[in-house]
């Protein structure tokens, strides 16, 4: 590997490095703080008799980012539910092209899922909707869904060069299941 | 329409066969049946998936998965399996009898059968392989066990039929209880009669000391069934709330009284769980896209109308439906189960005066079951993942498990008392 190319990859790792970092602690973060949001309602309700009204909105909404964003990270751990039966019959070669050829088909998927969210938050935006309790710009959250598919693209182009450039791809049929 | 039909089970198979992730599967089977068979322009379909996750009785589930998560690494999985021992452990079969009643008991912090075959038949499989019992009779009773997992209230598979079918998650969470024990009781028999009949040795009885030592160790820990179905039953909190209520609780009980959690790993749970949750959601978007599908171009009709000409027997009509349930759950998972079927299947089943938390139930139980069944069940998978052993092996240890869930399942679907006794004590007028 040349000088270029060996930097090309250390900018890359530490980038997704973060971005994986950054994914984490959001999906992390969201779901502690709605827990606690939603804990801190019910005390305020019984106890103060003063809940939040907002409280149950922002946590749906925070809720669907999680979906989104997280589903980039189960995209980068491979942890999304599929049915890996067929790579237990194949050959260690043919389970390689199994694995990339599922990865291009998602790709051509998410390309197609970010168009068509994407000009569904510009809808959104462009109507000015906004969100029946806090009286938030609705494009937002839809925003969760082009956001979510570019990022789970991201990472299916990423599994793909790693698999391009690995000589056996072992272990990339076995997802994680752990719900 | 028949072409129609013919191309989602193509595409849906298809997808299916070559691993790709699931919830692609559905979103991008819908897409290229709209794109061409109907007029309905694409960019709307984004907006479908999302109304799938606008629900907050939804919201339940990544907090009901986080509230068992802090439960199973905090310490409490193990304080059930010691409590059950003591209790049934000396009776012949009886560590075959604690599995199922601990993942009963487990079952009651946890929404999902997947959790419990992790963290019971985690601990549990390496004890009875040690105590004599063969490897088939140990992969067979946690795999099949942790079924009660999404039995015993919570249960996930109830709160996303409750948003589905509009029926009272409290009443269906109640209804779970009877259902549960239907199951505990059959298992139970089993093990007895497996043990009697290979002579497994049978362990000594727990003196009262320490049945009163597991006991003090366990009572925290089952506090929280007690707020989850109290608080729900009570009208305290819905049960959305009662799930983040019971998150606080749960972090509570294992960073401060048990002490086996620090900060730092209740934040490992957190992140695990938000994966967790992401990735079931995401499923229950798609497959709601799917079921819309379904509806507009009129599949969901053309299926229901065989269907509804069975309304005048409601014998007949549960019967169909469970039949019904158990082949698409041999291929799909609980929710989408759930959310492609029950739209297709409610309308009958109102008019032939079946109420909504008697299907509710046995929906559960027969989208539960799915999970055990071959091909495509996931436990089998998770089982097979998890004690590391062959993919064929496990289905051939839970077939007689499968036999015996679907004995339970007759009798939960056929004597509805069982299950509906609990809940018509707590909310007048619930069928």
């Amino acid at each position: 590997m040349n000088a270029a190319a060996a930097a090309r990859v250390g900018w890359w790792s530490g980038l997704d490095r973060a971005l994986g970092a950054a994914e984490w602690t959001f999906i992390g973060g969201a779901l502690a703080f709605t827990s606690a949001l939603l804990f801190l309602n019910v005390i305020l309700r019984y106890v103060f008799l003063a809940p939040l009204n907002w409280a149950e909105e922002l946590t749906l909404y925070l809720m669907v980012w999680i979906v989104f964003v997280g589903g980039s990270v189960a995209v980068r751990t491979r942890g999304h539910i599929a049915i890996d039966l067929l790579p237990l019959v194949l050959s260690s070669a043919n389970r390689r092209r199994l694995a990339i050829g599922v990865a291009l088909v998602a790709l051509v998927f998410f390309a197609v899922f970010f168009w068509y969210s994407g000009q569904h938050v510009l809808r959104v935006r462009s109507i000015g909707q906004t969100t029946p309790v806090m009286g938030a710009p609705m494009w937002l959250t839809y925003l969760a869904m082009p956001v979510g598919s570019f990022l789970m693209g991201l990472r299916t182009v990423q599994f793909l060069v790693r698999t391009a450039r690995a000589r056996r791809a072992e272990g990339v049929h076995l997802i994680d299941l752990h719900d | 329409m028949a072409l129609t039909l013919l191309l989602v089970l193509a595409l849906l198979a298809l997808g299916l066969a070559v691993t790709l992730p699931m919830f692609i599967v559905l979103i991008g089977t819908a897409f290229i049946a709209f794109a061409l068979t109907t007029p309905i322009p694409l960019s709307i379909l984004p907006q479908r998936v999302f109304a799938g996750l606008e629900s907050f009785p939804l919201l339940a589930i990544p907090f009901f998965v986080f509230a068992a998560n802090i439960m199973g690494k905090g310490g409490l999985s193990a304080r059930i399996v010691r409590f059950i021992q003591t209790l049934v452990g000396h009776l012949p079969g009886g560590l075959g009898i604690t599995v199922v009643i601990t993942c009963a008991l487990f079952g009651a912090i946890t929404g999902s059968s997947a959790s419990t075959i992790v963290a019971v038949g985690g601990i549990l499989y390496p004890a009875l392989l040690n105590a004599g019992y063969t490897e088939r009779f140990a992969l067979g009773v946690v795999t099949g066990s942790a079924l009660l997992g999404m039995i015993i209230p919570p249960s996930n598979a109830m709160i996303v039929y409750g948003a589905v079918a509009g029926a009272s998650i409290g009443a269906l969470f109640m209804s779970g209880v009877g259902a549960g024990a239907v199951f505990a009781a059959i298992y139970s028999g089993y093990c007895y009669g497996w043990a009697k009949w290979n002579r497994i040795p049978v362990a000594p009885r727990a003196s009262l000391r320490e049945v009163w030592q597991t006991t003090r160790e366990v009572f925290w820990g089952l506090g929280m069934p007690a707020i989850i179905l109290g608080g729900i039953y009570g009208g305290v909190f819905t049960a959305t709330e009662a799930a983040a209520v019971s998150v606080v609780y749960a972090a509570f009980v294992c960073t401060v009284v048990y002490r086996e959690l620090d900060l730092k790993g209740l934040w490992e749970v957190c992140l695990d769980s938000a994966l967790a949750s992401a990735r079931i959601l995401i499923m229950v978007a798609a497959a709601s896209l799917f079921s819309y599908l379904l509806t507009v171009t009129g599949m969901t009709a053309a299926i229901a109308q065989p269907f509804a000409e069975l309304k005048g027997s409601p014998d007949k009509v549960l019967l169909v439906a469970n039949l019904l349930f158990l082949v698409t759950g041999m291929f799909i998972d609980v929710f989408s189960n759930i959310l492609i079927l029950v739209p297709i299947l409610i309308g009958t089943v109102t008019a032939a005066g079946i109420g909504p938390v008697h299907f509710g139930i046995v929906t559960s139980v027969n989208v539960d079951i799915g999970n055990v069944t071959p091909p495509f069940g996931l436990n089998l998978f998770v089982a097979s993942g998890t004690f590391d052993k062959p993919y064929l092996a496990v289905v051939r240890a839970v077939l007689p498990w499968l036999g015996l869930a679907l004995l339970s399942l007759a009798i939960v679907t056929y004597v509805p008392e069982l299950s509906l006794w609990l809940p018509k004590q707590m909310y007048p007028g619930v069928r």
